[in-house]
């Protein structure tokens, strides 16, 4: 290190001064962190100028009314929608290069559930980001999407046609192929719309089961009675950011009220 | 048999092959119209190849009559993109504009092109054996069979190398994005694809046929399977049979191949549209018969059930109450009544009462369980 003469001093007990924002942006206890994020539709924002960032290892709940732009945040996160303005980072690296760590679980009614592919062949594309192009999934991969399948208790289903499976059997699939990609951070849109209540269950243990491998969950949620009980984190977004952290802190009636415009109906019990 | 009449059955055989495949793409990803599009945009390509090379023979319009076929899906795209329009509305829009633009341009130049409205629509398949391959004197068969036959094998071998990229982009665009696959690229590819297919396939078989050959046989491998690597096998064997069983028919009735050909496709669709096991029209209906039969004896054990537990089963379990309840008519309460009776869930005595036996007292049990 000492023949390096342009690096600067590093850390030490003599360093005080502030950390600068891109040392700010490179800490690695930072999964997400996103910067000024300006998204629109045709010159209607969706999201304005959003400034947020999700600690490694929460699970956190993505809240607001319907078009506040939950959707949209994910797949800005995702590189799925080109944003006007703004910056993410994923763990202090410039979003492109590290979109492989993330694995994305979209709303049930984005594929064509008639697509002739078996329960197994869906879970196995989970492994296709790191099996790279052309390459055929190996024997592991598969052992990987059947002890997915089994997590998830769908395993007795691998050979059926997906669309062969109820609302929360779909669901569940979606989130099998999330699990066998081996990703830091799982991004979950509206996972537990139209599950019954067994399913909903199931996901919230496997979503714990990621917490306690120090995984980074972020989820599209709508019942706000559950919040406090499933989650640890939550962002609350209405085009603009309302509130971002942890739970018992930030998700305040006065929030709530901020976040739905006093139209949420949703009484605080504390 | 004369050999031109087996050369023209193995080019149409090899079409047929060379087409369904890429249209299992095609039908999966909902774009069965723009194959009918490109089939007639090509001819705007195989125009200004022809501006430029000045013969009808030359590889370079293949190249440029794909060209157009995939700026055909580009302005469709682009078109649909802008929320402004419909995807059909688009298609409908772009591609009678570029064939027209190409038949303008053969009037206009009066182009000694062997192109005219029956060849375009219906293809000259029993001419495809005039054109030869010859190297130095020596006849090595049709020229369109190799032709056809290269990009047939072309297609096998890029939807071999690019099954799972091909399987994801169009299941889940936006999966595979986040997977790191480039969907854009793969579907692209894959029109490109589409494209090529359709212009060397279209010179012998017409348009029409070439559409018929893209759609039919994957629709028909549908109501066999539910896996799309099956679909990649099932669906060039049904554009055989079909185009056998086509051919067969024009020899009998001396009318155009490609028209026979096509005919039978849509024949043997509506076949399977009817008979297909499990799929079929006439299998669907008779689940639904027996699911309702099934479920309707289900629903009298569950009745005459509910009604010992109370108490009441002598006034209620009478045949006749029974119709009256579940508004059934004399002829289906008794076949529903028999089927219970067959199967040892119950039994009517000679007062006309109907009595669960143990055996449907279970059953009634596993059916409100689900």
């Amino acid at each position: 290190m000492s023949n390096n003469k342009s690096t600067p001093p590093q850390g030490g007990a003599s360093d005080n001064r502030a950390a600068t924002p891109m040392e700010h942006l490179q800490r690695l206890d930072v999964a997400i962190h996103v910067e000024d994020l300006t998204v629109s539709f045709d010159n209607t924002p969706v999201l304005w100028d959003i400034d947020m960032e999700i600690p490694k290892g929460v699970i956190m709940a993505v809240i607001g009314p319907n078009g506040a732009g939950k959707t949209t945040m994910l797949k800005s996160i995702l590189g799925l929608t080109k944003p006007n303005a703004g910056q993410i980072f994923i763990f202090g690296k410039p979003a492109e290069k590290q979109r492989r760590l993330i694995a994305y679980v979209p709303q049930k009614a984005s594929v064509d559930w008639d697509f002739p592919i078996s329960v197994l062949d869906m879970v196995l594309m989970g492994t296709y980001s790191n099996v790279g192009w052309i390459l055929r999934p190996s024997k592991a991969s598969k052992q990987r999407a059947i002890d997915a399948l089994k997590q998830v208790g769908m395993l007795a289903f691998k050979d059926k046609q997906i669309g062969a499976l109820s609302g929360g059997q779909k669901q569940r699939i979606f989130i099998a192929r999330a699990l066998v990609q081996e990703a830091d951070i799982f991004l979950m849109d509206e996972p537990f719309q139209g599950v019954d209540l067994a399913t909903e269950r199931a996901i919230v243990e496997i979503l714990h089961d990621l917490k306690e491998r120090g995984k980074t969950v972020a989820v599209v949620h709508h019942d706000l009675q559950t919040v406090r009980e499933y989650f640890n984190w939550v962002f609350m977004i209405n085009v603009r950011r309302i509130a971002v952290g942890p739970v018992n802190k930030v998700f305040t009636e006065e929030n709530l009220r901020l976040t739905y415009g006093g139209k949420s109906g949703f009484v605080e019990r504390s | 048999m004369i050999n031109a009449q087996l050369e023209i059955i193995l080019i149409a055989c090899i079409t047929a092959i060379c087409c369904s495949i890429p249209g299992v793409l095609l039908v999966l990803r909902r774009m069965t119209l723009l194959g009918d599009a490109i089939s007639h945009s090509v001819l705007l390509g195989i125009i200004i190849g022809f501006f430029i090379v000045n013969t009808i023979d030359s590889p370079i319009l293949v190249l440029s009559a794909g060209i157009v076929g995939l700026l055909t899906v580009v302005l469709v795209e682009i078109l649909a993109g802008t929320k402004l329009i419909k995807i059909d509305a688009a298609i409908g829009v772009i591609y009678p504009f570029l064939f027209s633009v190409a038949v303008i341009l053969i009037s206009l130049f009066s182009v000694q092109v062997h192109v005219d409205t029956d060849a375009v629509l219906m293809g000259e398949l029993a001419f495809a054996p005039l054109n030869r391959l010859e190297i130095n004197g020596v006849d090595y068969g049709a020229m369109s069979a190799y032709q056809i036959g290269g990009v047939m094998l072309l297609n096998i071998i890029l939807c071999f190398i690019f099954y799972k990229e091909l399987k994801l982009a169009i299941f889940d665009p936006n999966y595979a994005a986040t997977s790191g696959f480039k969907p854009k690229t793969v579907l692209y590819g894959m029109m490109l694809m589409v494209s090529i297919t359709v212009v060397v396939a279209f010179e012998v078989a017409g348009s029409i046929m070439v559409v018929a050959l893209l759609v039919g046989p994957a629709i028909m491998a549908s109501y066999f399977t539910k896996r799309l690597w099956a679909m990649f096998f099932l669906a060039p064997i049904a554009g055989v049979i079909a185009t056998l069983l086509g051919y067969w028919a024009s020899h009998l009735l001396t009318v155009s191949i490609a028209g026979s050909i096509t005919t039978t496709i849509g024949l043997l669709f509506m076949f399977i549209f009817i008979f297909a096991p499990k799929t079929g029209m006439i299998a669907k209906a008779y689940q639904r018969h027996t699911m309702r039969a099934e479920f309707s004896v289900n629903m009298l054990l569950v009745h005459l059930w509910q009604h010992e537990v109370i108490g009441d089963a002598r006034e209620e379990n009478m045949k006749g109450t029974i119709s009256t309840h579940f508004n059934w008519n004399g002829e289906f309460t008794e076949l529903v009544l028999n089927s219970a009776i067959v199967r040892g869930f119950l039994q009517v005595s000679d007062d006309n009462t109907v009595q669960l036996l143990p055996e449907g007292r279970e059953q009634a049990c596993r059916a409100m369980e689900g």
